[in-house]
């Protein structure tokens, strides 16, 4: 058997669909759960709530972000490379390509080179501060841990992939395989903040930003 | 009952003894009831980062893993995930137990009673936006359904019930005291003063706090003396003359409307425009923000805390202020229920700045400012004392760093407090009720 | 204060978004003779050793029309046109252009595109991940 056709082909399709079907469910069943004509909020305010889903992620917008300025530097970057490089990496692309015939721009390799460099320091960076940091420790589950260790190493094993670093083949399986875990476990962990961000950033915008006029940004 | 809903029949059981089952049934509906598509939102958004952490007053006083309210989140987290998972609360060997005897609801009960004041403070500082106070509430209101609350929130709750205020005081109590309030300050507003009662379609109708009518006449006092020397069209009534509404922390969105609805009531009987709350911080917060919450509508009147009444009589030169009557460096201090979730930031300041030249801010100040820790119901508690005070170290070290000789708040529980951190912090301060200042400094 | 420095953070990164947009747009230029900063650089992969003798081989029954193809003048479709085979960058460029693909998709589409058959008929078969062809 061609593990990598299996990991490419099959099993590929298996983690993209637990992973869209997983986060689907996940949202409507908050959705579902949480319609209550009771609860109404009448206070409401769209522009404020859009406004601290957006500041949210300007980099000094907010207080919390000015009260931890190398945090705030370290995690935007993070962000952008966990972001544009499984999106826009060209060799990612090629094998949608292959599969599906869709193609869209993507960004030089180089920029994915540094900002992977950047991704794997910053995963340095984020586990000294969980263990070293008393309030991150104490707040910290196993599954914080975990998470960390898949994005290090599928960043890594994609890195040391791309630039033929030690055997190709089997380096080349284990950063998908890394990768396929990783997108397996969005929808049922912590990841999950990725959808939810907007939503609960949204909600806290329009309660303490309308009526309230008491915000953070 | 609140409008528009069926029969909540989520009181707190009075004392007999249910089955397993029967608490559970209970759980479940108000689960169904109080948890909202907000509330599952903030519940799964958690990214453990611990940014929450140095935004708690309990934490930055004492550093222990319980008091993050990541943490506290988590607790409520553990019991939902037993008690009302989809899946295995059905199974039968997964069944979840008897709640009476399980020892997840006493952590509850710690996390949301005793070690959280609502404050809100920690969503101001999430990344994800979660309000932690918010999902406290929904564990009160469980453990409300299970009977287990503060002594403190379970008898004033009662007598307002059966009264209409929370200390029991009868209409004739309140005549009397009124009546003897415009007399002694007939010396001060000249002969013939009279404090208006059930006066119809005036512009304010006021309603006092019951602290006032039984032990701080005086301070009841200067918030008159304050709406006379405006000139305000104002009225006390006897329909309700309660601002305080310990009913909200107990849990209970119902006890909160009946009553909350008594004073919307006086004041649609009286015809008055708008309502003025003595200095009261979450019965300011429960009336104005959460009350059109739990009844959906928004209401075309306004609520005021007598603080912006204050200032607009001060920008409109309706009051005069002499500068500088009280000494030393005053500092304000801002109810979270007024303040951060009331939305009244600037105005005490520029009450503060026409009172004193010298007036400091607190470091964060404003929307910012930690919780004194007197709110959340653990005032009316007399076991929770040592955990306040414990929790008070914050305030204490903010209040120290000012140098003020004067603490200015606007509300009783967090005056309370702080009276009580400056004796155990041997801080050398005098706290005053912010009417108590703007009364004093009158010309 | 916090109002400008909001609105500055906003334009700031308005600004960093287009500059991102024409740092791709730069990728996919050429860089032959154009030195470009390295965070800008496309890194062409290395060309694959290409064995046509093994390939000549395994097609032995007159497979040359698996690979090879023209454009026939009257017939207007593709075909195999014997003694013109031509190699594949004759008329696939770099970039796709008159409807005919770009030299990377058609590469792609001709080699790995055949290996990934053989592998799912069971057959013994040449490479299908990136490194194995372009490999340093």
């Amino acid at each position: 058997m061609d593990y990598y056709e299996f990991v490419r082909g099959p099993l590929a399709y298996l983690a993209f669909s637990v992973f869209i079907l997983g986060l689907c469910f996940r949202l409507l069943r908050f959705y579902w759960k949480g319609t209550n004509p009771k609860m109404l909020y009448p206070g409401r305010s769209l522009t404020n709530g859009i406004k601290a889903v957006f500041l949210g992620v300007v980099p000094f917008a907010t207080r919390y972000m000015r009260k931890r300025p190398l945090f705030t530097l370290i995690t935007v970057f993070f962000h952008l490379g966990v972001l544009l490089v499984p999106l826009f990496l060209l060799a990612h692309i090629i094998l949608w390509f292959e599969s599906y015939g869709v193609f869209w721009r993507h960004i030089p390799d180089g920029l994915a080179d540094v900002l992977t460099l950047f991704v794997l320091f910053a995963c340095v960076f984020f586990l000294i501060r969980r263990v070293t940091v008393p309030e991150v420790r104490q707040v910290s589950q196993p599954s914080d841990y975990v998470i960390l260790g898949v994005i290090f190493s599928s960043f890594l094993t994609g890195f040391l992939a791309f630039h033929q670093v030690g055997p190709y083949r089997p380096m080349l399986i284990a950063h998908i395989l890394c990768g396929e875990v990783l997108i397996v476990m969005f929808p049922f962990s912590r990841l999950f903040h990725m959808v939810v961000y907007p939503f609960s950033r949204y909600y806290m915008g329009e309660d303490f930003g309308g009526p309230l006029k008491t915000r953070d940004w | 009952m609140i409008p528009g809903t069926e029969a909540d029949n989520t009181s707190a059981p009075d004392g007999n003894e249910l089955s397993a089952a029967q608490y559970i049934e209970r759980l479940r509906r108000i689960f169904d009831r109080y948890t909202s598509t907000r509330f599952f939102a903030m519940l799964n958004a958690c990214i453990n980062c611990g940014a929450c952490a140095d935004a708690c007053h309990y934490y930055c006083s004492e550093k222990d893993p319980d008091h993050i309210p990541a943490n506290r989140a988590k607790q409520l987290d553990h019991i939902i995930a037993e008690y009302f998972h989809p899946l295995k609360s059905k199974l039968g060997f997964l069944k979840p137990g008897d709640p009476m005897a399980n020892p997840k609801f006493e952590k509850l009960y710690q996390a949301a009673f005793e070690n959280c004041t609502l404050c809100g403070n920690c969503a101001l500082n999430c990344p994800m936006g979660i309000n932690t106070g918010e999902i406290m509430y929904v564990a009160r209101a469980l453990l409300f359904g299970l009977g287990k609350l503060p002594s403190g929130l379970v008898d004033p709750v009662n007598t307002t019930l059966e009264t209409g205020n929370y200390l029991g005081l009868s209409d004739e109590d309140f005549i009397d005291t009124v009546e003897w309030l415009a007399e002694e300050m007939e010396e001060d507003m000249g002969e013939g003063f009279a404090i208006p009662i059930d006066k119809e379609n005036p512009e304010v109708l006021y309603i006092p706090h019951p602290l006032t009518l039984r032990d701080l006449p005086f301070l009841l006092m200067d918030e008159l003396k304050i709406l006379a020397a405006a000139g305000e069209n104002y009225t006390l009534s006897t329909h309700d003359f309660d601002t305080v509404n310990y009913a909200f922390y107990q849990g209970s969105k119902e006890n909160a409307y009946t009553i909350a609805h008594s004073t919307l009531k006086a004041r649609e009987i009286l015809n008055a425009k708008c309502l003025a709350l003595a200095p009261c911080g979450h019965g300011y917060r429960v009336l104005n923000h959460e009350m059109e919450k739990i009844m959906g509508t928004r209401f075309d009147f306004k609520i005021y805390t007598l603080v912006e009444l204050i200032d607009r009589y001060i920008k409109d030169k309706r009051l005069v202020l002499e500068k500088d009557r009280f000494e030393g460096p005053i500092t304000y201090h801002d109810p979270c229920n007024i303040g951060r979730r009331g939305g009244v930031i600037e105005e005490p300041r520029n009450v503060m700045r026409a009172l004193t030249t010298d007036f400091v801010e607190m470091t964060p100040s404003g929307v910012h400012n930690y919780c004194c820790g007197g709110g959340g119901g653990l005032a009316s508690t007399g076991s929770l004392g040592g955990i306040r005070q414990r929790m008070g170290k914050i305030k204490a070290d903010q209040i120290r760093a000012t140098g003020a000789k004067i603490v200015v708040t606007g509300c009783f529980n967090c005056k309370n407090q702080i009276r009580d951190i400056g004796k155990n912090y041997e801080l050398d301060i005098e706290v005053k009720s912010i009417v108590e200042v703007v009364a004093g400094s009158i010309i | 204060m916090k109002k400008a420095m909001n609105r500055a953070t906003i334009y700031l990164i308005c600004l960093l978004w287009g500059l991102g947009w024409q740092a791709v747009s730069f990728a996919e230029k050429e860089t032959a003779g154009n030195p470009v900063p390295y965070i800008l650089a496309d890194k062409a992969r290395p060309s694959p050793a290409f064995d046509h003798t093994r390939h000549e081989e395994a097609f032995d029954d007159g497979g040359c029309a698996r690979c090879h193809h023209a454009m026939d003048a009257e017939t207007g479709q593709l075909a195999y046109i014997e003694d013109e085979e031509a190699a594949c960058n004759e008329c696939h460029a770099a970039q796709a252009a008159d409807g005919i693909p770009g030299l990377r998709e058609a590469a792609h589409e001709s080699c790995t595109g055949c290996h990934r058959q053989m592998i799912k008929a069971g057959n013994q078969t040449g490479p299908t991940t990136c490194g194995q062809c372009h490999g340093k």
